[in-house]
């Protein structure tokens, strides 16, 4: 059953990269969806579910740019891994650590894509893209959280906001 | 996924990691085919569809700004064709014009209706020549069919004309062929008649009638009309005449001032 759920996810991300990441840019500015779906992953879950879905997931984000595809698997899975052991050391579990930890991972899988992608232009884009995208990111993460994540938890508890 | 965490327990674990970074090691090699294989299957399986849904969308929403661009410029060849059309049936209007000659000791002083009023029928209309031009009241109004009527009123541009078909107006006429006189006049039941032809007069079908000059506002010999019809009523001593005015009054446009050579 948790796979079928995982597939969802592949499929949103396709999803993504295909229509959602364009209809939502705004000055060029996108949202990194993968980044939040596989981070959540890492938050949430055990290892191993962790870096598989980080493979699969870099796969699939990268599947239009297969000269990135190797670059972007690596990226996934150490950055997963690195936000998993993060999260089982110090043990996260308020929503704002959580939180802060997705945003440190997109804002460093940006900024591993762009020096990997424009390595000689970086520091403009960084402040022109990266950094912009990695708010905006998080912006969305926080609604995401909040809506969907902390209704889930409150009707599991039972905890009435 | 719990054989997955079952291969992750202990040294297993550290192998398939190892595996994993490999394995993306070996998508960095630009030699090997491996990430375009996989890029194909990830295409094929994942992205179609979405893409097909992208692109029916986009061809959808093109296909509806090609349908509004080609909806504004059929609107626009419509009115520039309707202005062709226009200039075609003016010209033809204009070419019967330049034949037409006043009658002597009279000149021509072109003018344009730009409204008419009337109910049912057009009874006035207001054409845009005024005193500035030089028009005056009771000038007579023609075009190349006939008689059209006379000014009642005059303005500083602009000046109204009193049509034939306006049951108050009288014209003093003549049955071109037996010289009978009588007076045109408009009556809403019958259209345009000819009153005062005594009974014994000789008018039948056909028969023209013009302008006779009596009465010094109409110069003799403008076209009114065609008789259509001619009753004999008993116990009356004038005919019944009804006739087909010469000019359309519904369709006035260009026209002439009639205005006599000093």
């Amino acid at each position: 059953m948790r796979a079928i759920g995982y597939l969802l996810y592949l499929v949103l991300i396709a999803f993504h990269e295909v229509i959602f990441r364009g209809a939502t840019s705004i000055a060029g500015v996108s949202i990194n969806l993968p980044a939040i779906i596989v981070f959540s992953v890492a938050l949430f879950r055990s290892e191993a579910e962790t870096v598989w879905f980080a493979l699969a997931a870099a796969l699939v984000m990268s599947a239009g740019t297969p000269l990135s595809m190797g670059f972007q698997v690596l990226a996934m899975v150490l950055i997963s891994l690195a936000i998993y052991h993060a999260r089982e050391q110090l043990n996260v579990e308020a929503l704002v650590t959580q939180l802060a930890m997705l945003i440190v991972g997109v804002l460093i899988h940006n900024s591993l894509t762009l020096a990997f992608t424009k390595p000689s232009d970086f520091w403009f884009q960084m402040a022109r893209f990266t950094l912009p995208g990695t708010i905006y990111t998080g912006a969305v993460a926080y609604l995401i959280y909040t809506v969907i994540i902390g209704r889930f938890s409150s009707r599991r508890s039972g905890v009435s906001y | 996924m719990s054989w997955i965490s079952g291969f992750f327990r202990g040294s297993s674990r550290k192998l398939h990691l190892i595996l994993i970074l490999l394995f993306g090691i070996a998508l960095c090699i630009p030699s090997l085919p491996l990430a375009m294989y996989i890029s194909e299957g990830i295409l094929q399986t994942f992205y179609l569809p979405f893409a097909t849904i992208k692109n029916s969308v986009e061809d959808l929403r093109h296909v509806h700004v090609e349908n509004s661009r080609l909806r504004e410029s059929l609107v626009d060849a419509n009115v520039k064709l309707s202005m062709l059309e226009e200039a075609g049936r003016e010209n033809i209007r204009l070419r019967a014009v330049l034949g037409f000659e006043p009658p002597t000791g009279y000149s021509l002083l072109p003018a344009r209706v730009i409204a008419v009023t009337g109910d049912r029928i057009p009874m006035q209309a207001v054409i845009n020549r005024g005193y500035l031009d030089g028009v005056a009241l009771n000038e007579p109004i023609i075009n190349e069919e006939g008689l059209l009527g006379k000014v009642v009123s005059v303005s500083h541009s602009f000046s109204t004309v009193q049509l034939l078909t306006d049951p108050t107006n009288r014209v003093a006429v003549r049955i071109s062929e037996s010289r009978e006189m009588g007076i045109a006049k408009y009556v809403m039941s019958q259209g345009l008649i000819v009153d005062n032809v005594p009974y014994q007069g000789d008018v039948k079908q056909g028969d023209l009638v013009v302008s006779s000059g009596l009465g010094g506002l109409y110069p003799p010999g403008l076209v009114v009309g065609t008789v259509i019809a001619v009753e004999r009523p008993k116990q009356e001593p004038f005919l019944s005449i009804r006739l087909a005015p010469a000019a359309d009054f519904n369709s006035l446009d260009e026209l002439f001032i009639l205005r006599e050579k000093k």
